[in-house]
């Protein structure tokens, strides 16, 4: 670390001048240099990639093989920079083939398709009511970059990742989870592999709202559409309460009805948010959604039949 | 806007009570009041947060004040310089401004802190029931009153009175008309009612207003 | 310059929290684990490397030395999750340092400490998060308060409330009044007028 505090201030006044003069000539020069470049975690003098891949395999409870670990752990751009490497240096076409070891595309490829299966299965298990639209805007958040690279990133990935970066992209990231994922399944099996995607991706859903995950631009035309289709009549929304009607802090209480038969209810500043709130209510109910339910029991899919042998 | 944002201004959001205080006891109704207007009367009430309701109050000309309030209790004025302290007695503050005692009471019934004023900033009081258009249309619940409201005896009609059980009969001897309180009492001329002293802002006390309050107008006579 | 001071002196030397002062505003969040830890059917150690900086002379690192001879293996074979490096230096003091899955990063100075002072550090890092420069807005925290719907001003208010026009007489005095004198008499004036007749 450097230090970038200026000399002769919080120390009290520097006596000698040319300690003060050459100690200003070594900040100025600092400042010059600009920060320091990034460097790998591999440049550093305690790392032992064998150790560490080990540690990886033990820190989820996975029997993993480490050539398939390291496999999964590489990049396509770590590949292209090697072989960009030996063609500088002068190596012939046919070396570059004989590498030992393969990037990890067509893994994160297999362990994506997994994952998408199992979130599918397990949230149409759990919300049978949720439309199929819904359930698949969820799997898309699920499985979108940001959340991925997040959950990657969370996991240790950042460091043990094989590519020509020091900080990997989002990107790498993702495809290192995916191949991980992949790596399970070629391992150990696909139960194994799907519980990995049970215990850190569907976790993910802990404190979000699936409702807001799937966003809905017009819930009072969709509540008539699933009404229609249960053979229900078309809902009607009425003023339940309202209070400080003039005032800045107004608030509505609008609930939605079909038949006389209570759906939903929900507040607002005016009316019209309200009753849109109301439609998204009812939906919620509908669907049974809403906060009353549980859920989902992330430790106990075994009993619930989701995944048959552990 | 979030389904969960529509829910947290749902459970946070100010109601407005109506409070009629005709006939009602200021004191009473002030604590009532005064909680209402901090939010403890909801469960999500906690000392640092904002959560009082508003409450506009009416017809605070015709409270009822208990016993003899009205003439022997007063507001302490106490301004800075000395011997300027004076007292206003209860009536005549009523006489000023019909909605101060209200008010004050109200506001004695709060924990004295610097959120105070900003949960009285809340309470809209009128002295009659003229209210105007734009707060009337808030309100959606009202206060219950604390006392029974009276019955005067004007206010029976004659059949009432006739339809009321008899409880018991007059005996014979007793002549009916000394019960006329006037025959006893003698109305004194404003001449013979002696004259107090009055110290203009000296001390507080039911003694020292800074007004002259004539109090016994009446004398009994003994009729032999 | 005061604070300065005052970090210097009050503080213990071997503290994990940094100092914080109530007049600078410091970021904070509420209580979290990293990607829910624990919720599914694992736990996942979030240390990920352990750092012992030692040197093989000084008196300084006589604990951690006494650490590395006797619980080292054990501890590897115990947590094998944990990649541990054990770096020696020459004459400088024996450090700890702890790398965590998200990227956080703890330094402890052990000078000083015995065996199992040492080993006390080493499993407080173990069972870390890893961020404790983040001030804690509250001790708990729920994302879903409530399963029966929470609670409103509206929740059991009776519903004519709305449709009345105010001021409503009805509302107007008291719920459960006390029976007045008069009422009494008259009612016991009708229960009269009622057994005379049966």
């Amino acid at each position: 670390m450097v230090r970038l505090l200026r000399y002769g201030t919080i120390f009290g006044p520097l006596k000698d001048r040319w300690r003060y003069l050459y100690k200003r000539d070594l900040y100025k020069r600092r400042l010059e240099a600009g920060p320091e470049p990034e460097r790998f975690r591999s440049a550093l003098i305690n790392w032992n990639y064998d150790a560490e891949l080990y540690a990886c395999t033990h820190r989820f409870g996975e029997k993993l093989n480490i050539e398939s670990l390291r496999n999964a752990m590489t990049d396509a751009s770590f590949l292209k920079q090697i072989v960009k490497q030996r063609t500088e240096a002068g190596l012939a076409a046919t070396d570059q083939t004989t590498l030992a070891f393969t990037h990890n595309q067509e893994l994160a490829k297999q362990g994506k398709q997994i994952a998408e299966d199992f979130l599918q299965k397990a949230l149409h298990y759990w919300y049978p009511k949720f439309p199929q639209e819904g359930i698949e805007a969820i799997t898309k958040f699920l499985l979108s970059e940001s959340t991925i690279a997040d959950i990657s990133s969370g996991l240790g990935f950042k460091t043990l990742i094989r590519c020509d970066i020091p900080s990997p992209r989002p990107t790498m990231l993702t495809n290192a989870l995916f191949a991980f994922i992949g790596s399970i399944n070629e391992n150990t099996g696909r139960s194994r592999a799907e519980v990995f995607v049970a215990d850190f991706i569907l976790t993910h859903l802990v404190g979000k709202d699936i409702n807001e995950i799937w966003q809905v631009k017009n819930p009072m035309g969709l509540l008539t559409k699933v009404l229609e289709e249960n053979g229900r009549q078309a809902p009607e929304s009425r003023l339940i309460w309202a209070t400080g009607v003039s005032s800045v802090l107004s608030t509505y209480v609008v609930g939605v009805y079909s038949n006389k038969e209570f759906l939903g209810k929900s507040a607002g500043a005016t009316v019209s948010i309200a009753e849109e709130m109301a439609a998204r209510d009812a939906l919620r109910r509908l669907f049974e959604t809403d906060e009353k339910r549980a859920q989902i029991p992330f430790d106990k899919l075994y009993k619930k039949g989701l995944l048959l042998d552990k | 806007m979030a389904f969960n944002k529509a829910q947290q201004l749902a459970t946070f959001s100010r109601v407005w009570y109506l409070f009629d205080a005709k006939w009602q006891c200021p004191h009473m109704s002030g604590e009532r009041i005064a909680r209402i207007l901090r939010g403890e009367h909801k469960p999500i009430y906690y000392p640092g947060e904002s959560t009082g309701d508003c409450v506009i109050a009416i017809n605070t000309r015709h409270v009822a004040l208990r016993n003899d309030a009205w003439r022997s209790e007063a507001l302490h004025i106490k301004r800075e310089y000395a011997k300027t302290r004076y007292d206003i007695p209860l009536f005549k503050l009523h006489e000023l401004d019909p909605t101060k005692v209200l008010h004050l009471c109200v506001l004695s019934c709060m924990p004295s802190d610097s959120i105070r004023r900003y949960d009285m900033a809340r309470l809209y009081t009128f002295p009659d029931d003229a209210v105007p258009v734009h707060l009337i249309k808030n309100v959606c619940d009202q206060i219950r009153g604390s006392r029974v409201i009276p019955k005067r005896l004007d206010d029976l009609t004659p059949n009432d009175t006739k339809t009321f059980p008899q409880m018991f009969k007059w005996p014979k001897e007793l002549v009916l008309d000394d019960l006329d309180r006037d025959k006893f009492v003698r109305v004194v001329p404003p001449e013979e009612i002696p004259k107090r002293e009055v110290m203009l802002g000296q001390r507080a006390g039911k003694q020292n207003y800074w007004f002259h309050v004539p109090t016994s107008r009446h004398e009994e006579v003994k009729i032999n | 310059m005061s604070q300065f001071l005052r970090r210097i002196t009050s503080l213990p030397i071997q503290s994990i929290r940094s100092f914080h002062s109530f007049d600078e505003v410091t970021p904070a969040k509420y209580i979290s684990t990293r990607l829910k830890n624990g919720v599914g059917s694992r736990y996942v150690c979030q240390l990920q490397r352990l750092t012992i900086q030692v040197c093989k002379e000084f008196r300084t690192s006589f604990g951690t030395r006494d650490w590395i001879a006797n619980d080292l293996i054990k501890f590897a074979r115990e947590h094998p999750y944990v990649v541990v490096y054990v770096q020696p230096r020459r004459h400088r003091a024996p450090n700890l340092v702890g790398e965590y899955l998200a990227g956080d990063r703890q330094w402890i100075p052990l000078s000083n400490c015995d065996r199992e002072k040492v080993n006390w550090w080493i499993h407080s890092l173990l069972t870390q998060k890893g961020d404790p420069q983040w001030r804690l807005l509250k001790q708990m925290h729920t994302d879903s308060p409530s399963v029966q719907g929470i609670w409103t001003p509206f929740t059991n208010k009776p519903i004519d409330r709305i449709t009345r026009t105010y001021p409503d007489k009805d509302l107007t005095e008291m719920e459960y009044p006390q029976i007045t004198a008069t009422q009494q008499i008259q009612e016991l004036f009708e229960q009269q007028k009622l057994n005379k007749t049966s």
